[in-house]
């Protein structure tokens, strides 16, 4: 019994270093892949940091220099640029809402099960489409619609990224306030309905309140997702480097900026230092957003259990 | 029950047909539109020639930028897969302490939503010039594998926090390590979903041109790839033949190359599905 | 008689120690603490002073008790006293819960504790197996789910994986059942034959001691026929332990029962004696379908 028990141990001796090294191992790859995702904000920030500290400092760069890289001595200011940011946002989620809403609500709430189906996979293709096949398509449909129908030379504009903008932003928010409405508990509903009223008004009064976190959680993740969206707006906005005034007028929001300029800065120049501190703007809207809807699950998820 | 409310309610119903009606629309009419616009283009030698013409890109074919898109999504799934599977398994299978598994998933998810801008920004300078790898694939496959890392650790997290315990507590009551239950079976299990998380990641990885504007693409590139050397890429020749304006019906053809490659993937993804998970 | 002689002779070789209060092993110890050595027929598996916990919660109280070699015993009570905690600690897979563990004393196996800082509960579980009430066949093919544990062991020793895998499901009486079928996803088998396979698959372990933690609950009236008579098969060679609820069975199959309620033991000996005769009144009205 001895023996063998000792020939057991010593071949099993290997696998029973399986634990250590797995563990270890596994360990490594979390911290490798989370620290690296870490570590890429906090250089952002790091390389946006001589710009705040600059002559004229974060005012001046958000608020009164304009962008002029060739000028002597060049000045980077991007009021433009976020100006254009939110112009299109805000154009994007007037439309995007409540198409959004409407689709989320027909779903949820109206639809037969199969074309509830069928809809959730249109959905989910149109949030598979990428960027550049928007951008790419609003340039052969959008611009020379914009041209020939109200008078521009040329269709780039802050409305036409808004658009495609908006078809992008969809998807997001009918799943997302989709999700919302189904939550609202049957008895709920059932109970409104028992009242003798229209399903309109169950859903006015009923639904629609008590959903009311999960839409606004649509809206603000919608919100994040256009402010970050690059090579759409980049082919349809524009890329001028004058405040927008008009919806009709051309504008280079943030991620058009760093992408149309990073060709050129040099690494270490004040430009390339200013194009962070823009990245810098994306990412800490973004990281507080999410930071929130993540406070508002953990939040919203405890009560109702 | 008044005259009002009923019109309310009707005029309510019809709208959310209409919307809903819409929302199936879309989609199809974008894909059906690129695909009625370009199916023309599509030739065996469009698939397998060079870009030729001048200037470039007029004429010829796109399989550098085909053979390119494959090359970086491929080398980055290499990368980020074990990474994340890896990092997975440690926050279910191994970490003890409660807080710290919170964190990472709070990190996770706040970082996985950073724009793809961003990802290209830090790419370019931190490996293309401060690593000095040169805007080259490798560069580009770090950067995007960074990308779909958070993607497929989360959905690899919640399939195997989703495998029920009693296969492990059956598995460790036999006085095996938890590292072979892991092994023969937690992965095994876990296997559509680890699946369809990098599916997911991959195809948002595909379309992504931001990331690798200038970390790997190049206007042109023929003949062998190589890890220190720039890629063509089919997101990013859509939009040079567009913002050079060279040539539409290439662009279309792209494009359409492109969607239809996404929908090979996720294709993939549905059959994997229900092959593995049985 | 005295009373110690009573002790005495309700205590010697056959038995199990009975009240939670009566630790058996203790009393014959010599005066430095060593205890005598244990015969064939003694005990196997000594339980002493344990407490369990849930959490905060308490289940198991000051538990005295131990299992003989070659004997099937029955651990019985009603639901949700504890029964299946005590199976559990006897291999150490109660810890496998979080939140569940042994908080006061300690197990012992052929004399070593399996519960102090060197034994590996890797060991402990190879040599003292179990299967749970609901099967839990791997996701992988019969052969390799019969295999599994045995390959990590290492127990195959030159024999082919199909031949070993065999002999096993043969001493389960599936062999006949599923010959040919044996590449086949375990989940494709009845509930009946997927506990089997599961039974199949702890003893290619080669364990010395098999516990059961009501294993024909879950599965229909014919499979329990079958898997009662194997353990009847199976007694012969290893210290079998049966945690059920129904009295009937406990009947049918064992040697000896333990009575549990309310976390503590109540009364423990031969099954027949406790059948006819017990001796405290929470087991008179187990036995007679009072309680349960």
């Amino acid at each position: 019994m001895k023996s063998t028990e000792a020939a057991i141990s010593v071949t099993t001796l290997a696998r029973r270093l399986g634990d250590p090294l797995m563990g270890a191992s596994c360990l490594a790859a979390l911290l490798l892949g989370v620290g690296s995702l870490l570590f890429m904000p906090l250089y952002v920030l790091v390389e946006a940091y001589p710009v705040l500290g600059n002559e004229g400092g974060v005012t001046g760069f958000l608020f009164t220099r304009p962008w002029r890289p060739l000028a002597a001595p060049p000045e980077f200011g991007i009021l433009h640029s976020w100006v254009s940011t939110l112009m299109i946002t805000a154009i994007c989620l007037a439309l995007a809402l409540p198409l959004g809403y409407g689709i989320g609500l027909f779903v949820s709430e109206i639809a037969p099960r199969f074309v509830q189906a069928i809809l959730q996979s249109s959905l989910q293709i149109l949030a598979g489409i990428p960027s550049v096949v928007y951008g790419f398509f609003g340039y052969v449909t959008l611009l020379p619609l914009f041209e020939s129908h109200l008078d521009m030379p040329a269709g780039e504009s802050i409305l036409a990224a808004a658009i495609i903008l908006s078809i992008m932003v969809l998807p997001f928010v009918a799943s997302t306030s989709a999700e919302a409405f189904r939550a609202v508990p049957a008895e709920t509903k059932e109970a409104a309905f028992a009242q003798g009223v229209t399903r309109w008004h169950v859903i006015r009064r009923v639904v629609i309140p008590r959903a009311a976190p999960g839409m606004f959680a649509g809206a603000v993740l919608g919100f994040a997702r256009a402010i970050g969206e690059t090579l759409a707006v980049l082919m349809l906005a524009g890329n001028s480097l004058a405040v927008p005034t008009g919806v009709l007028d051309r504008g280079q929001p943030l991620t058009a900026l760093i992408a149309t300029e990073l060709g050129e800065a040099g690494v270490g120049s004040r430009k390339f230092h200013a194009l962070f501190a823009a990245g810098l703007i994306l990412v800490v809207i973004t990281v507080i957003i999410n930071a929130g809807i993540w406070a508002l699950k953990v939040k919203w998820v405890r009560p109702s259990e | 029950m008044n005259r009002s409310a009923v019109v309310a309610d009707r005029v309510f119903t019809l709208s959310a047909w209409i919307f809903g009606g819409l929302g199936l629309a879309l989609p199809f009419s974008i894909v059906g539109f690129i695909l009625v616009n370009g199916a023309h283009v599509i030739s065996w030698q469009f698939l397998t020639e060079d870009p030729a013409g001048f200037p470039l890109g007029m004429a010829g074919g796109i399989l550098p930028a085909i053979k390119g898109s494959l090359a970086l999504v491929g080398i980055g799934v290499v990368i980020a897969l074990p990474t994340a599977v890896g990092g997975a398994i440690y926050l279910t299978e191994y970490g003890k302490n409660v807080f710290v598994l919170r964190s990472v998933r709070f990190i996770t998810e706040c970082l996985a939503a950073n724009p793809a801008i961003i990802y290209g920004l830090c790419g370019y300078s931190l490996l293309v010039v401060f690593m000095a790898l040169k805007i080259s694939l490798l560069a580009g496959a770090i950067t995007l594998g960074l990308m779909m890392f958070p993607i497929i650790l989360i959905g690899s997290q919640e399939a195997i926090q989703a495998v029920e315990s009693e296969y492990r507590e059956a598995a460790l009551s036999l006085g095996v390590t938890k590292a072979y239950v892991v092994r023969w079976i937690i992965l095994r299990k876990a296997l559509p979903g680890i699946l369809a998380a990098t599916v997911l990641a991959t195809g948002h990885a595909l379309g992504s041109a931001a990331p690798i504007l200038f970390t790997a693409s190049t206007v042109f590139s023929h003949g062998g790839m190589s890890l220190d050397a720039p890629v063509m890429t089919l997101p990013t020749h859509l939009y040079y033949l567009v913002n050079q304006a060279l040539s539409f019906d290439h662009a279309y053809g792209t494009a359409l190359v492109l969607v239809v490659l996404l929908f090979m993937i996720n294709f993939l993804a549905w059959t994997l599905k229900r092959y593995v998970g049985r | 008689m005295s009373a110690a002689d009573e002790k005495t002779s309700r205590r010697s070789g056959r038995g199990i120690v009975c009240s939670d209060d009566l630790p058996l092993r203790a009393e014959l110890a010599d005066p430095y603490g060593r205890l005598p050595p244990l015969r064939s027929t003694e005990a196997v598996l000594e339980v002493r002073g344990v407490h369990a916990v849930y959490g905060d919660k308490e289940v198991l109280h000051n538990i005295f008790c131990h299992f003989p070699e070659k004997r099937v015993t029955a651990i019985m009570g009603p639901s949700g006293c504890g029964k299946s905690t005590l199976v559990k600690i006897l291999n150490r897979t109660l810890e496998l819960t979080p939140g569940a563990k042994v908080i006061a004393g300690t197990v012992l196996y052929h004399e070593r504790d399996i519960y102090d800082r060197q034994s590996l509960p890797m060991d402990i579980r190879k040599r003292i197996g179990i299967i749970h009430q609901r099967p839990v066949p791997f996701p992988m093919p019969i052969l390799d789910n019969v295999l599994f544990g045995a390959n990590f062991h290492g127990l195959l020793n030159g024999m082919s994986p199909r031949e070993y895998a065999e002999f096993y499901l043969d001493k389960v009486g599936l062999l006949e059942e599923i010959k040919d079928r044996l590449g086949d996803p375990a989940s494709k088998l009845s509930g009946g034959q997927q506990q089997r396979l599961c039974l199949a698959r702890t003893l290619a372990n080669q364990p010395e001691v098999i516990l059961m933690d009501e294993p024909c609950s879950a599965i229909d009236p014919v499979s329990t026929q079958r898997i009662e008579a194997l353990i009847s098969e199976l007694k012969k060679e290893y210290a079998i332990i049966v945690v059920t609820h129904n009295m009937n069975q406990a009947r049918r199959i064992s040697d000896q029962a333990v009575f549990i309620f309310g976390g503590r033991i109540i009364e423990a000996g031969d099954t027949a004696q406790l059948f006819k005769e017990p001796k405290t009144e929470l087991a008179q009205s187990f036995v007679s379908g009072l309680i349960g």
